[in-house]
């Protein structure tokens, strides 16, 4: 009986701190993704009043300047452009063709700040004097089992094959997929060199876009932005939570189920030592009766019954904790649970304010299901009590 | 001394119930008392709200001047711990605690020092002739034993007036003599005040004095030892 009543406790506490740690864990490695993969932390676009302008010009000052920056990780630069893909794959003269952004990078700094190189699942990554070749997305090259496009890829594109492209100024040119890579992100882009975008584009030392990671373990990343608006004023400046503001939202719900979980939790934790301790005394009725008649104080009895009722829930949340931290965690990094395959795994992750204030609420729902109970029955007339 | 008058409680319900119809008497400090009558009298009645144990409609009861009626609940509880002892007639001791935990826990519960009051309990339990069972479980004692224990427990604070109400009902009769001998022992070398609920004419011999109930109110008081 009291160890069932201890596991249920332990399987509250457990249900509270799993949904919150698979949440925490799921937001955290989104986060992480969509900072790594996307946004970078800060994002630098052209000025955009009083007149709106095309490019950021110098960038190659510019980014030199941000770099010196204490917290700087590194800085990347983009050329955003766009066109049509065609391919053909059976050199039947049957092209395939798809449209999608083509983005200008400088590989050796763009692999600093979003690691997509990491996700190669084809050939090469680019390198700076690879002009002729370019690092083709798995959505748009067809057949690597990538989210899929709806109907347009280029139907099985392989590393060496020739694709074509024509960029939205009417230029062509025909280039070699280097490599390929796992599109998990579903952005469908494809990369050139930075130089090869300001032969296409005629323009020099400049950018679309210019990328910054910095260290925001401590420091919080509006304190680097601010220091970078100092720096270029007129350009247009955001951080990565102003970019994910979507995905802010997403996270505000699951902070909501997380509260919800919480909350059932310890209710249904209170509910359960409630009903214990509720049992427990109206058992003991005559017994509570009599230790008042030789006059006991109704407190000391109450108390008696409260520290019971603590001893199952620091006994229940002691279970849990162990369950969590010492068997779930551990068994979920050695036998990953996937959740999206090759994205993500079903991982647990904790601050520690969440876990203590659980901890504190389920003491409290502990503390007033022992006291509510044993004060019902502890405040019963003396002679029903004894007699019935 | 013991001073009760006019003493009426009727119990409340649809059909309210008078049990003591308004009883006067005086009790003695020292003084040995039975309350005898027939079943329904109100013997029990009497004895809950001379313990404080239950509230009387009307009448006072004063204990050494102090109108003990007029007291908060939360006095009253102090006053039986302190000053009142009560013996029941059976299964009072509780369960989980040895024979020893039970006597010294009204100790225990008005803070006096440990030392103290588990010397004193198991004085009490070599008083009452179980000096030799202080770790006995309540299950592993037998009844008399038990209602022994129970009285130890009684005496612990050394209460002004000890009440038991039919202590003996359920005990043989070897038992039930010894229980009662404990009594005129404590009251003949302590001077302890025991007012004692009985319907065995046999335990006569032991009191000083017996109020004789009917309906509710006092047929007679009849002297029947002198008080040593
Ligand atoms: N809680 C109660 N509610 C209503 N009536 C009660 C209550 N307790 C006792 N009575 C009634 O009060 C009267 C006196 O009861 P009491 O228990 O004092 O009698 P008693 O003399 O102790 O009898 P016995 O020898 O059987 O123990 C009885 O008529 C009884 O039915
Ligand atoms: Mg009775």
């Amino acid at each position: 009986m009291l160890a069932l009543m201890i596991f249920i406790l332990a399987l509250s506490f457990l249900d509270m701190m799993f949904i919150s740690g698979v949440l925490v864990g799921i937001t955290d490695s989104q986060m992480h993704a969509l900072r790594n993969y996307l946004s970078a932390d800060i994002n630098i676009a052209p000025q955009q009043t009083p007149q709106l302008k095309q490019y950021i010009p110098n960038q190659a000052q510019l980014r030199a300047q941000i770099e010196t920056l204490p917290g700087i990780i590194a800085t990347a630069r983009h050329y955003n452009m766009a066109g049509s893909l065609s391919f053909d794959k059976d050199k039947t003269g049957q092209f395939k063709i798809v449209s999608g952004a083509i983005i200008g990078i400088d590989p050796e700094s763009e692999w600093k700040v979003l690691t997509l190189n990491q996700l190669l699942i084809r050939g090469s990554n680019l390198a700076l004097g690879d002009t002729d070749q370019i690092l083709l997305s798995s959505s748009l090259a067809g057949g690597y089992g990538a989210i899929a496009r709806q109907g347009s890829d280029l139907g099985g594109v392989k590393v060496g094959d020739k694709i074509r492209i024509t960029f939205a100024n009417g230029s062509i040119r025909t280039y070699n997929v280097k490599g390929i890579y796992n599109d998990i992100m579903g952005i469908a882009e494809t990369f050139i060199t930075s130089n090869e975008a300001e032969s296409i584009l005629s323009v020099h030392d400049s950018a679309s876009h210019i990328l910054v990671k910095a260290n925001i373990d401590r420091v919080p990343v509006a304190v680097y932005e601010s220091k970078i608006v100092a720096m270029a004023p007129n350009l247009h400046i955001q951080n990565y939570n102003d970019l994910l503001g979507s995905f802010a939202s997403f996270l505000k719900a699951l902070n909501f189920i997380q509260l919800i979980v919480g909350a059932i939790s310890v209710i249904v934790a209170a509910i359960t030592i409630f009903v214990l301790i509720y049992v427990n005394a109206i058992n003991k009725r005559r017994q509570i009766g009599i230790l008042k008649a030789i006059g006991i104080k109704k407190s000391i009895i109450v108390n008696a019954y409260i520290l019971q009722s603590f001893f199952y829930t620091v006994c229940g949340v002691f279970t849990g904790l162990f369950l969590v931290f010492g068997v779930l965690q551990p068994l979920l990094i050695a036998y990953p649970v996937p959740v999206v395959v090759g994205l993500m795994n079903l991982t647990l992750v904790y601050t520690p304010m969440p876990v203590i204030l659980g901890i504190i609420s389920f003491l409290v729902a502990g503390f007033f299901a022992g006291r509510i109970p044993s004060n019902l029955v502890a405040r019963q007339d003396i002679l029903k009590a004894i007699w019935g | 001394m013991i001073h009760v008058t006019d003493l009426v409680k009727t119990y409340p319900g649809k059909v309210p119930t008078p049990a003591l119809k308004g009883v006067s008497f005086d009790i003695n400090d020292g003084e040995i008392v039975a309350i005898m009558g027939r079943s329904g009298s109100g013997k029990s009645t009497l004895l809950h709200q001379l313990s404080l144990i239950d509230t009387p409609t009307s009448g006072s009861v004063l204990i050494d001047g102090t109108d003990v009626l007029r007291l908060s609940d939360h006095d009253k509880t102090t006053y039986r711990l302190n000053d009142l002892g009560y013996v029941f007639q059976e299964y009072a001791l509780i369960i989980e605690l040895t024979a020893l935990e039970n006597v010294y826990l009204p100790a225990m519960s008005k803070g006096t020092a440990a030392k103290i009051y588990k010397k004193r309990a198991s004085e009490l339990l070599d008083l009452v002739g179980l000096g030799d069972r202080i770790t006995h479980y309540p299950v592993e004692l037998s009844g008399g034993e038990q209602q022994r224990v129970a009285i130890a427990r009684s005496l612990i604070n050394a209460p002004k007036i000890l009440f038991a109400d039919e202590p003996t009902a359920n005990l043989d009769m070897t038992s039930a003599r010894i229980v009662l001998e404990l009594f005129q022992k404590l009251n003949r070398e302590l001077k302890q005040t025991v007012i004692m609920v009985t319907h065995e004419p046999d335990d006569m011999r032991y009191v000083n004095r017996v109020i004789w109930l009917k309906d509710g109110l006092i047929e007679k008081i009849e002297t029947v030892n002198q008080q040593a």
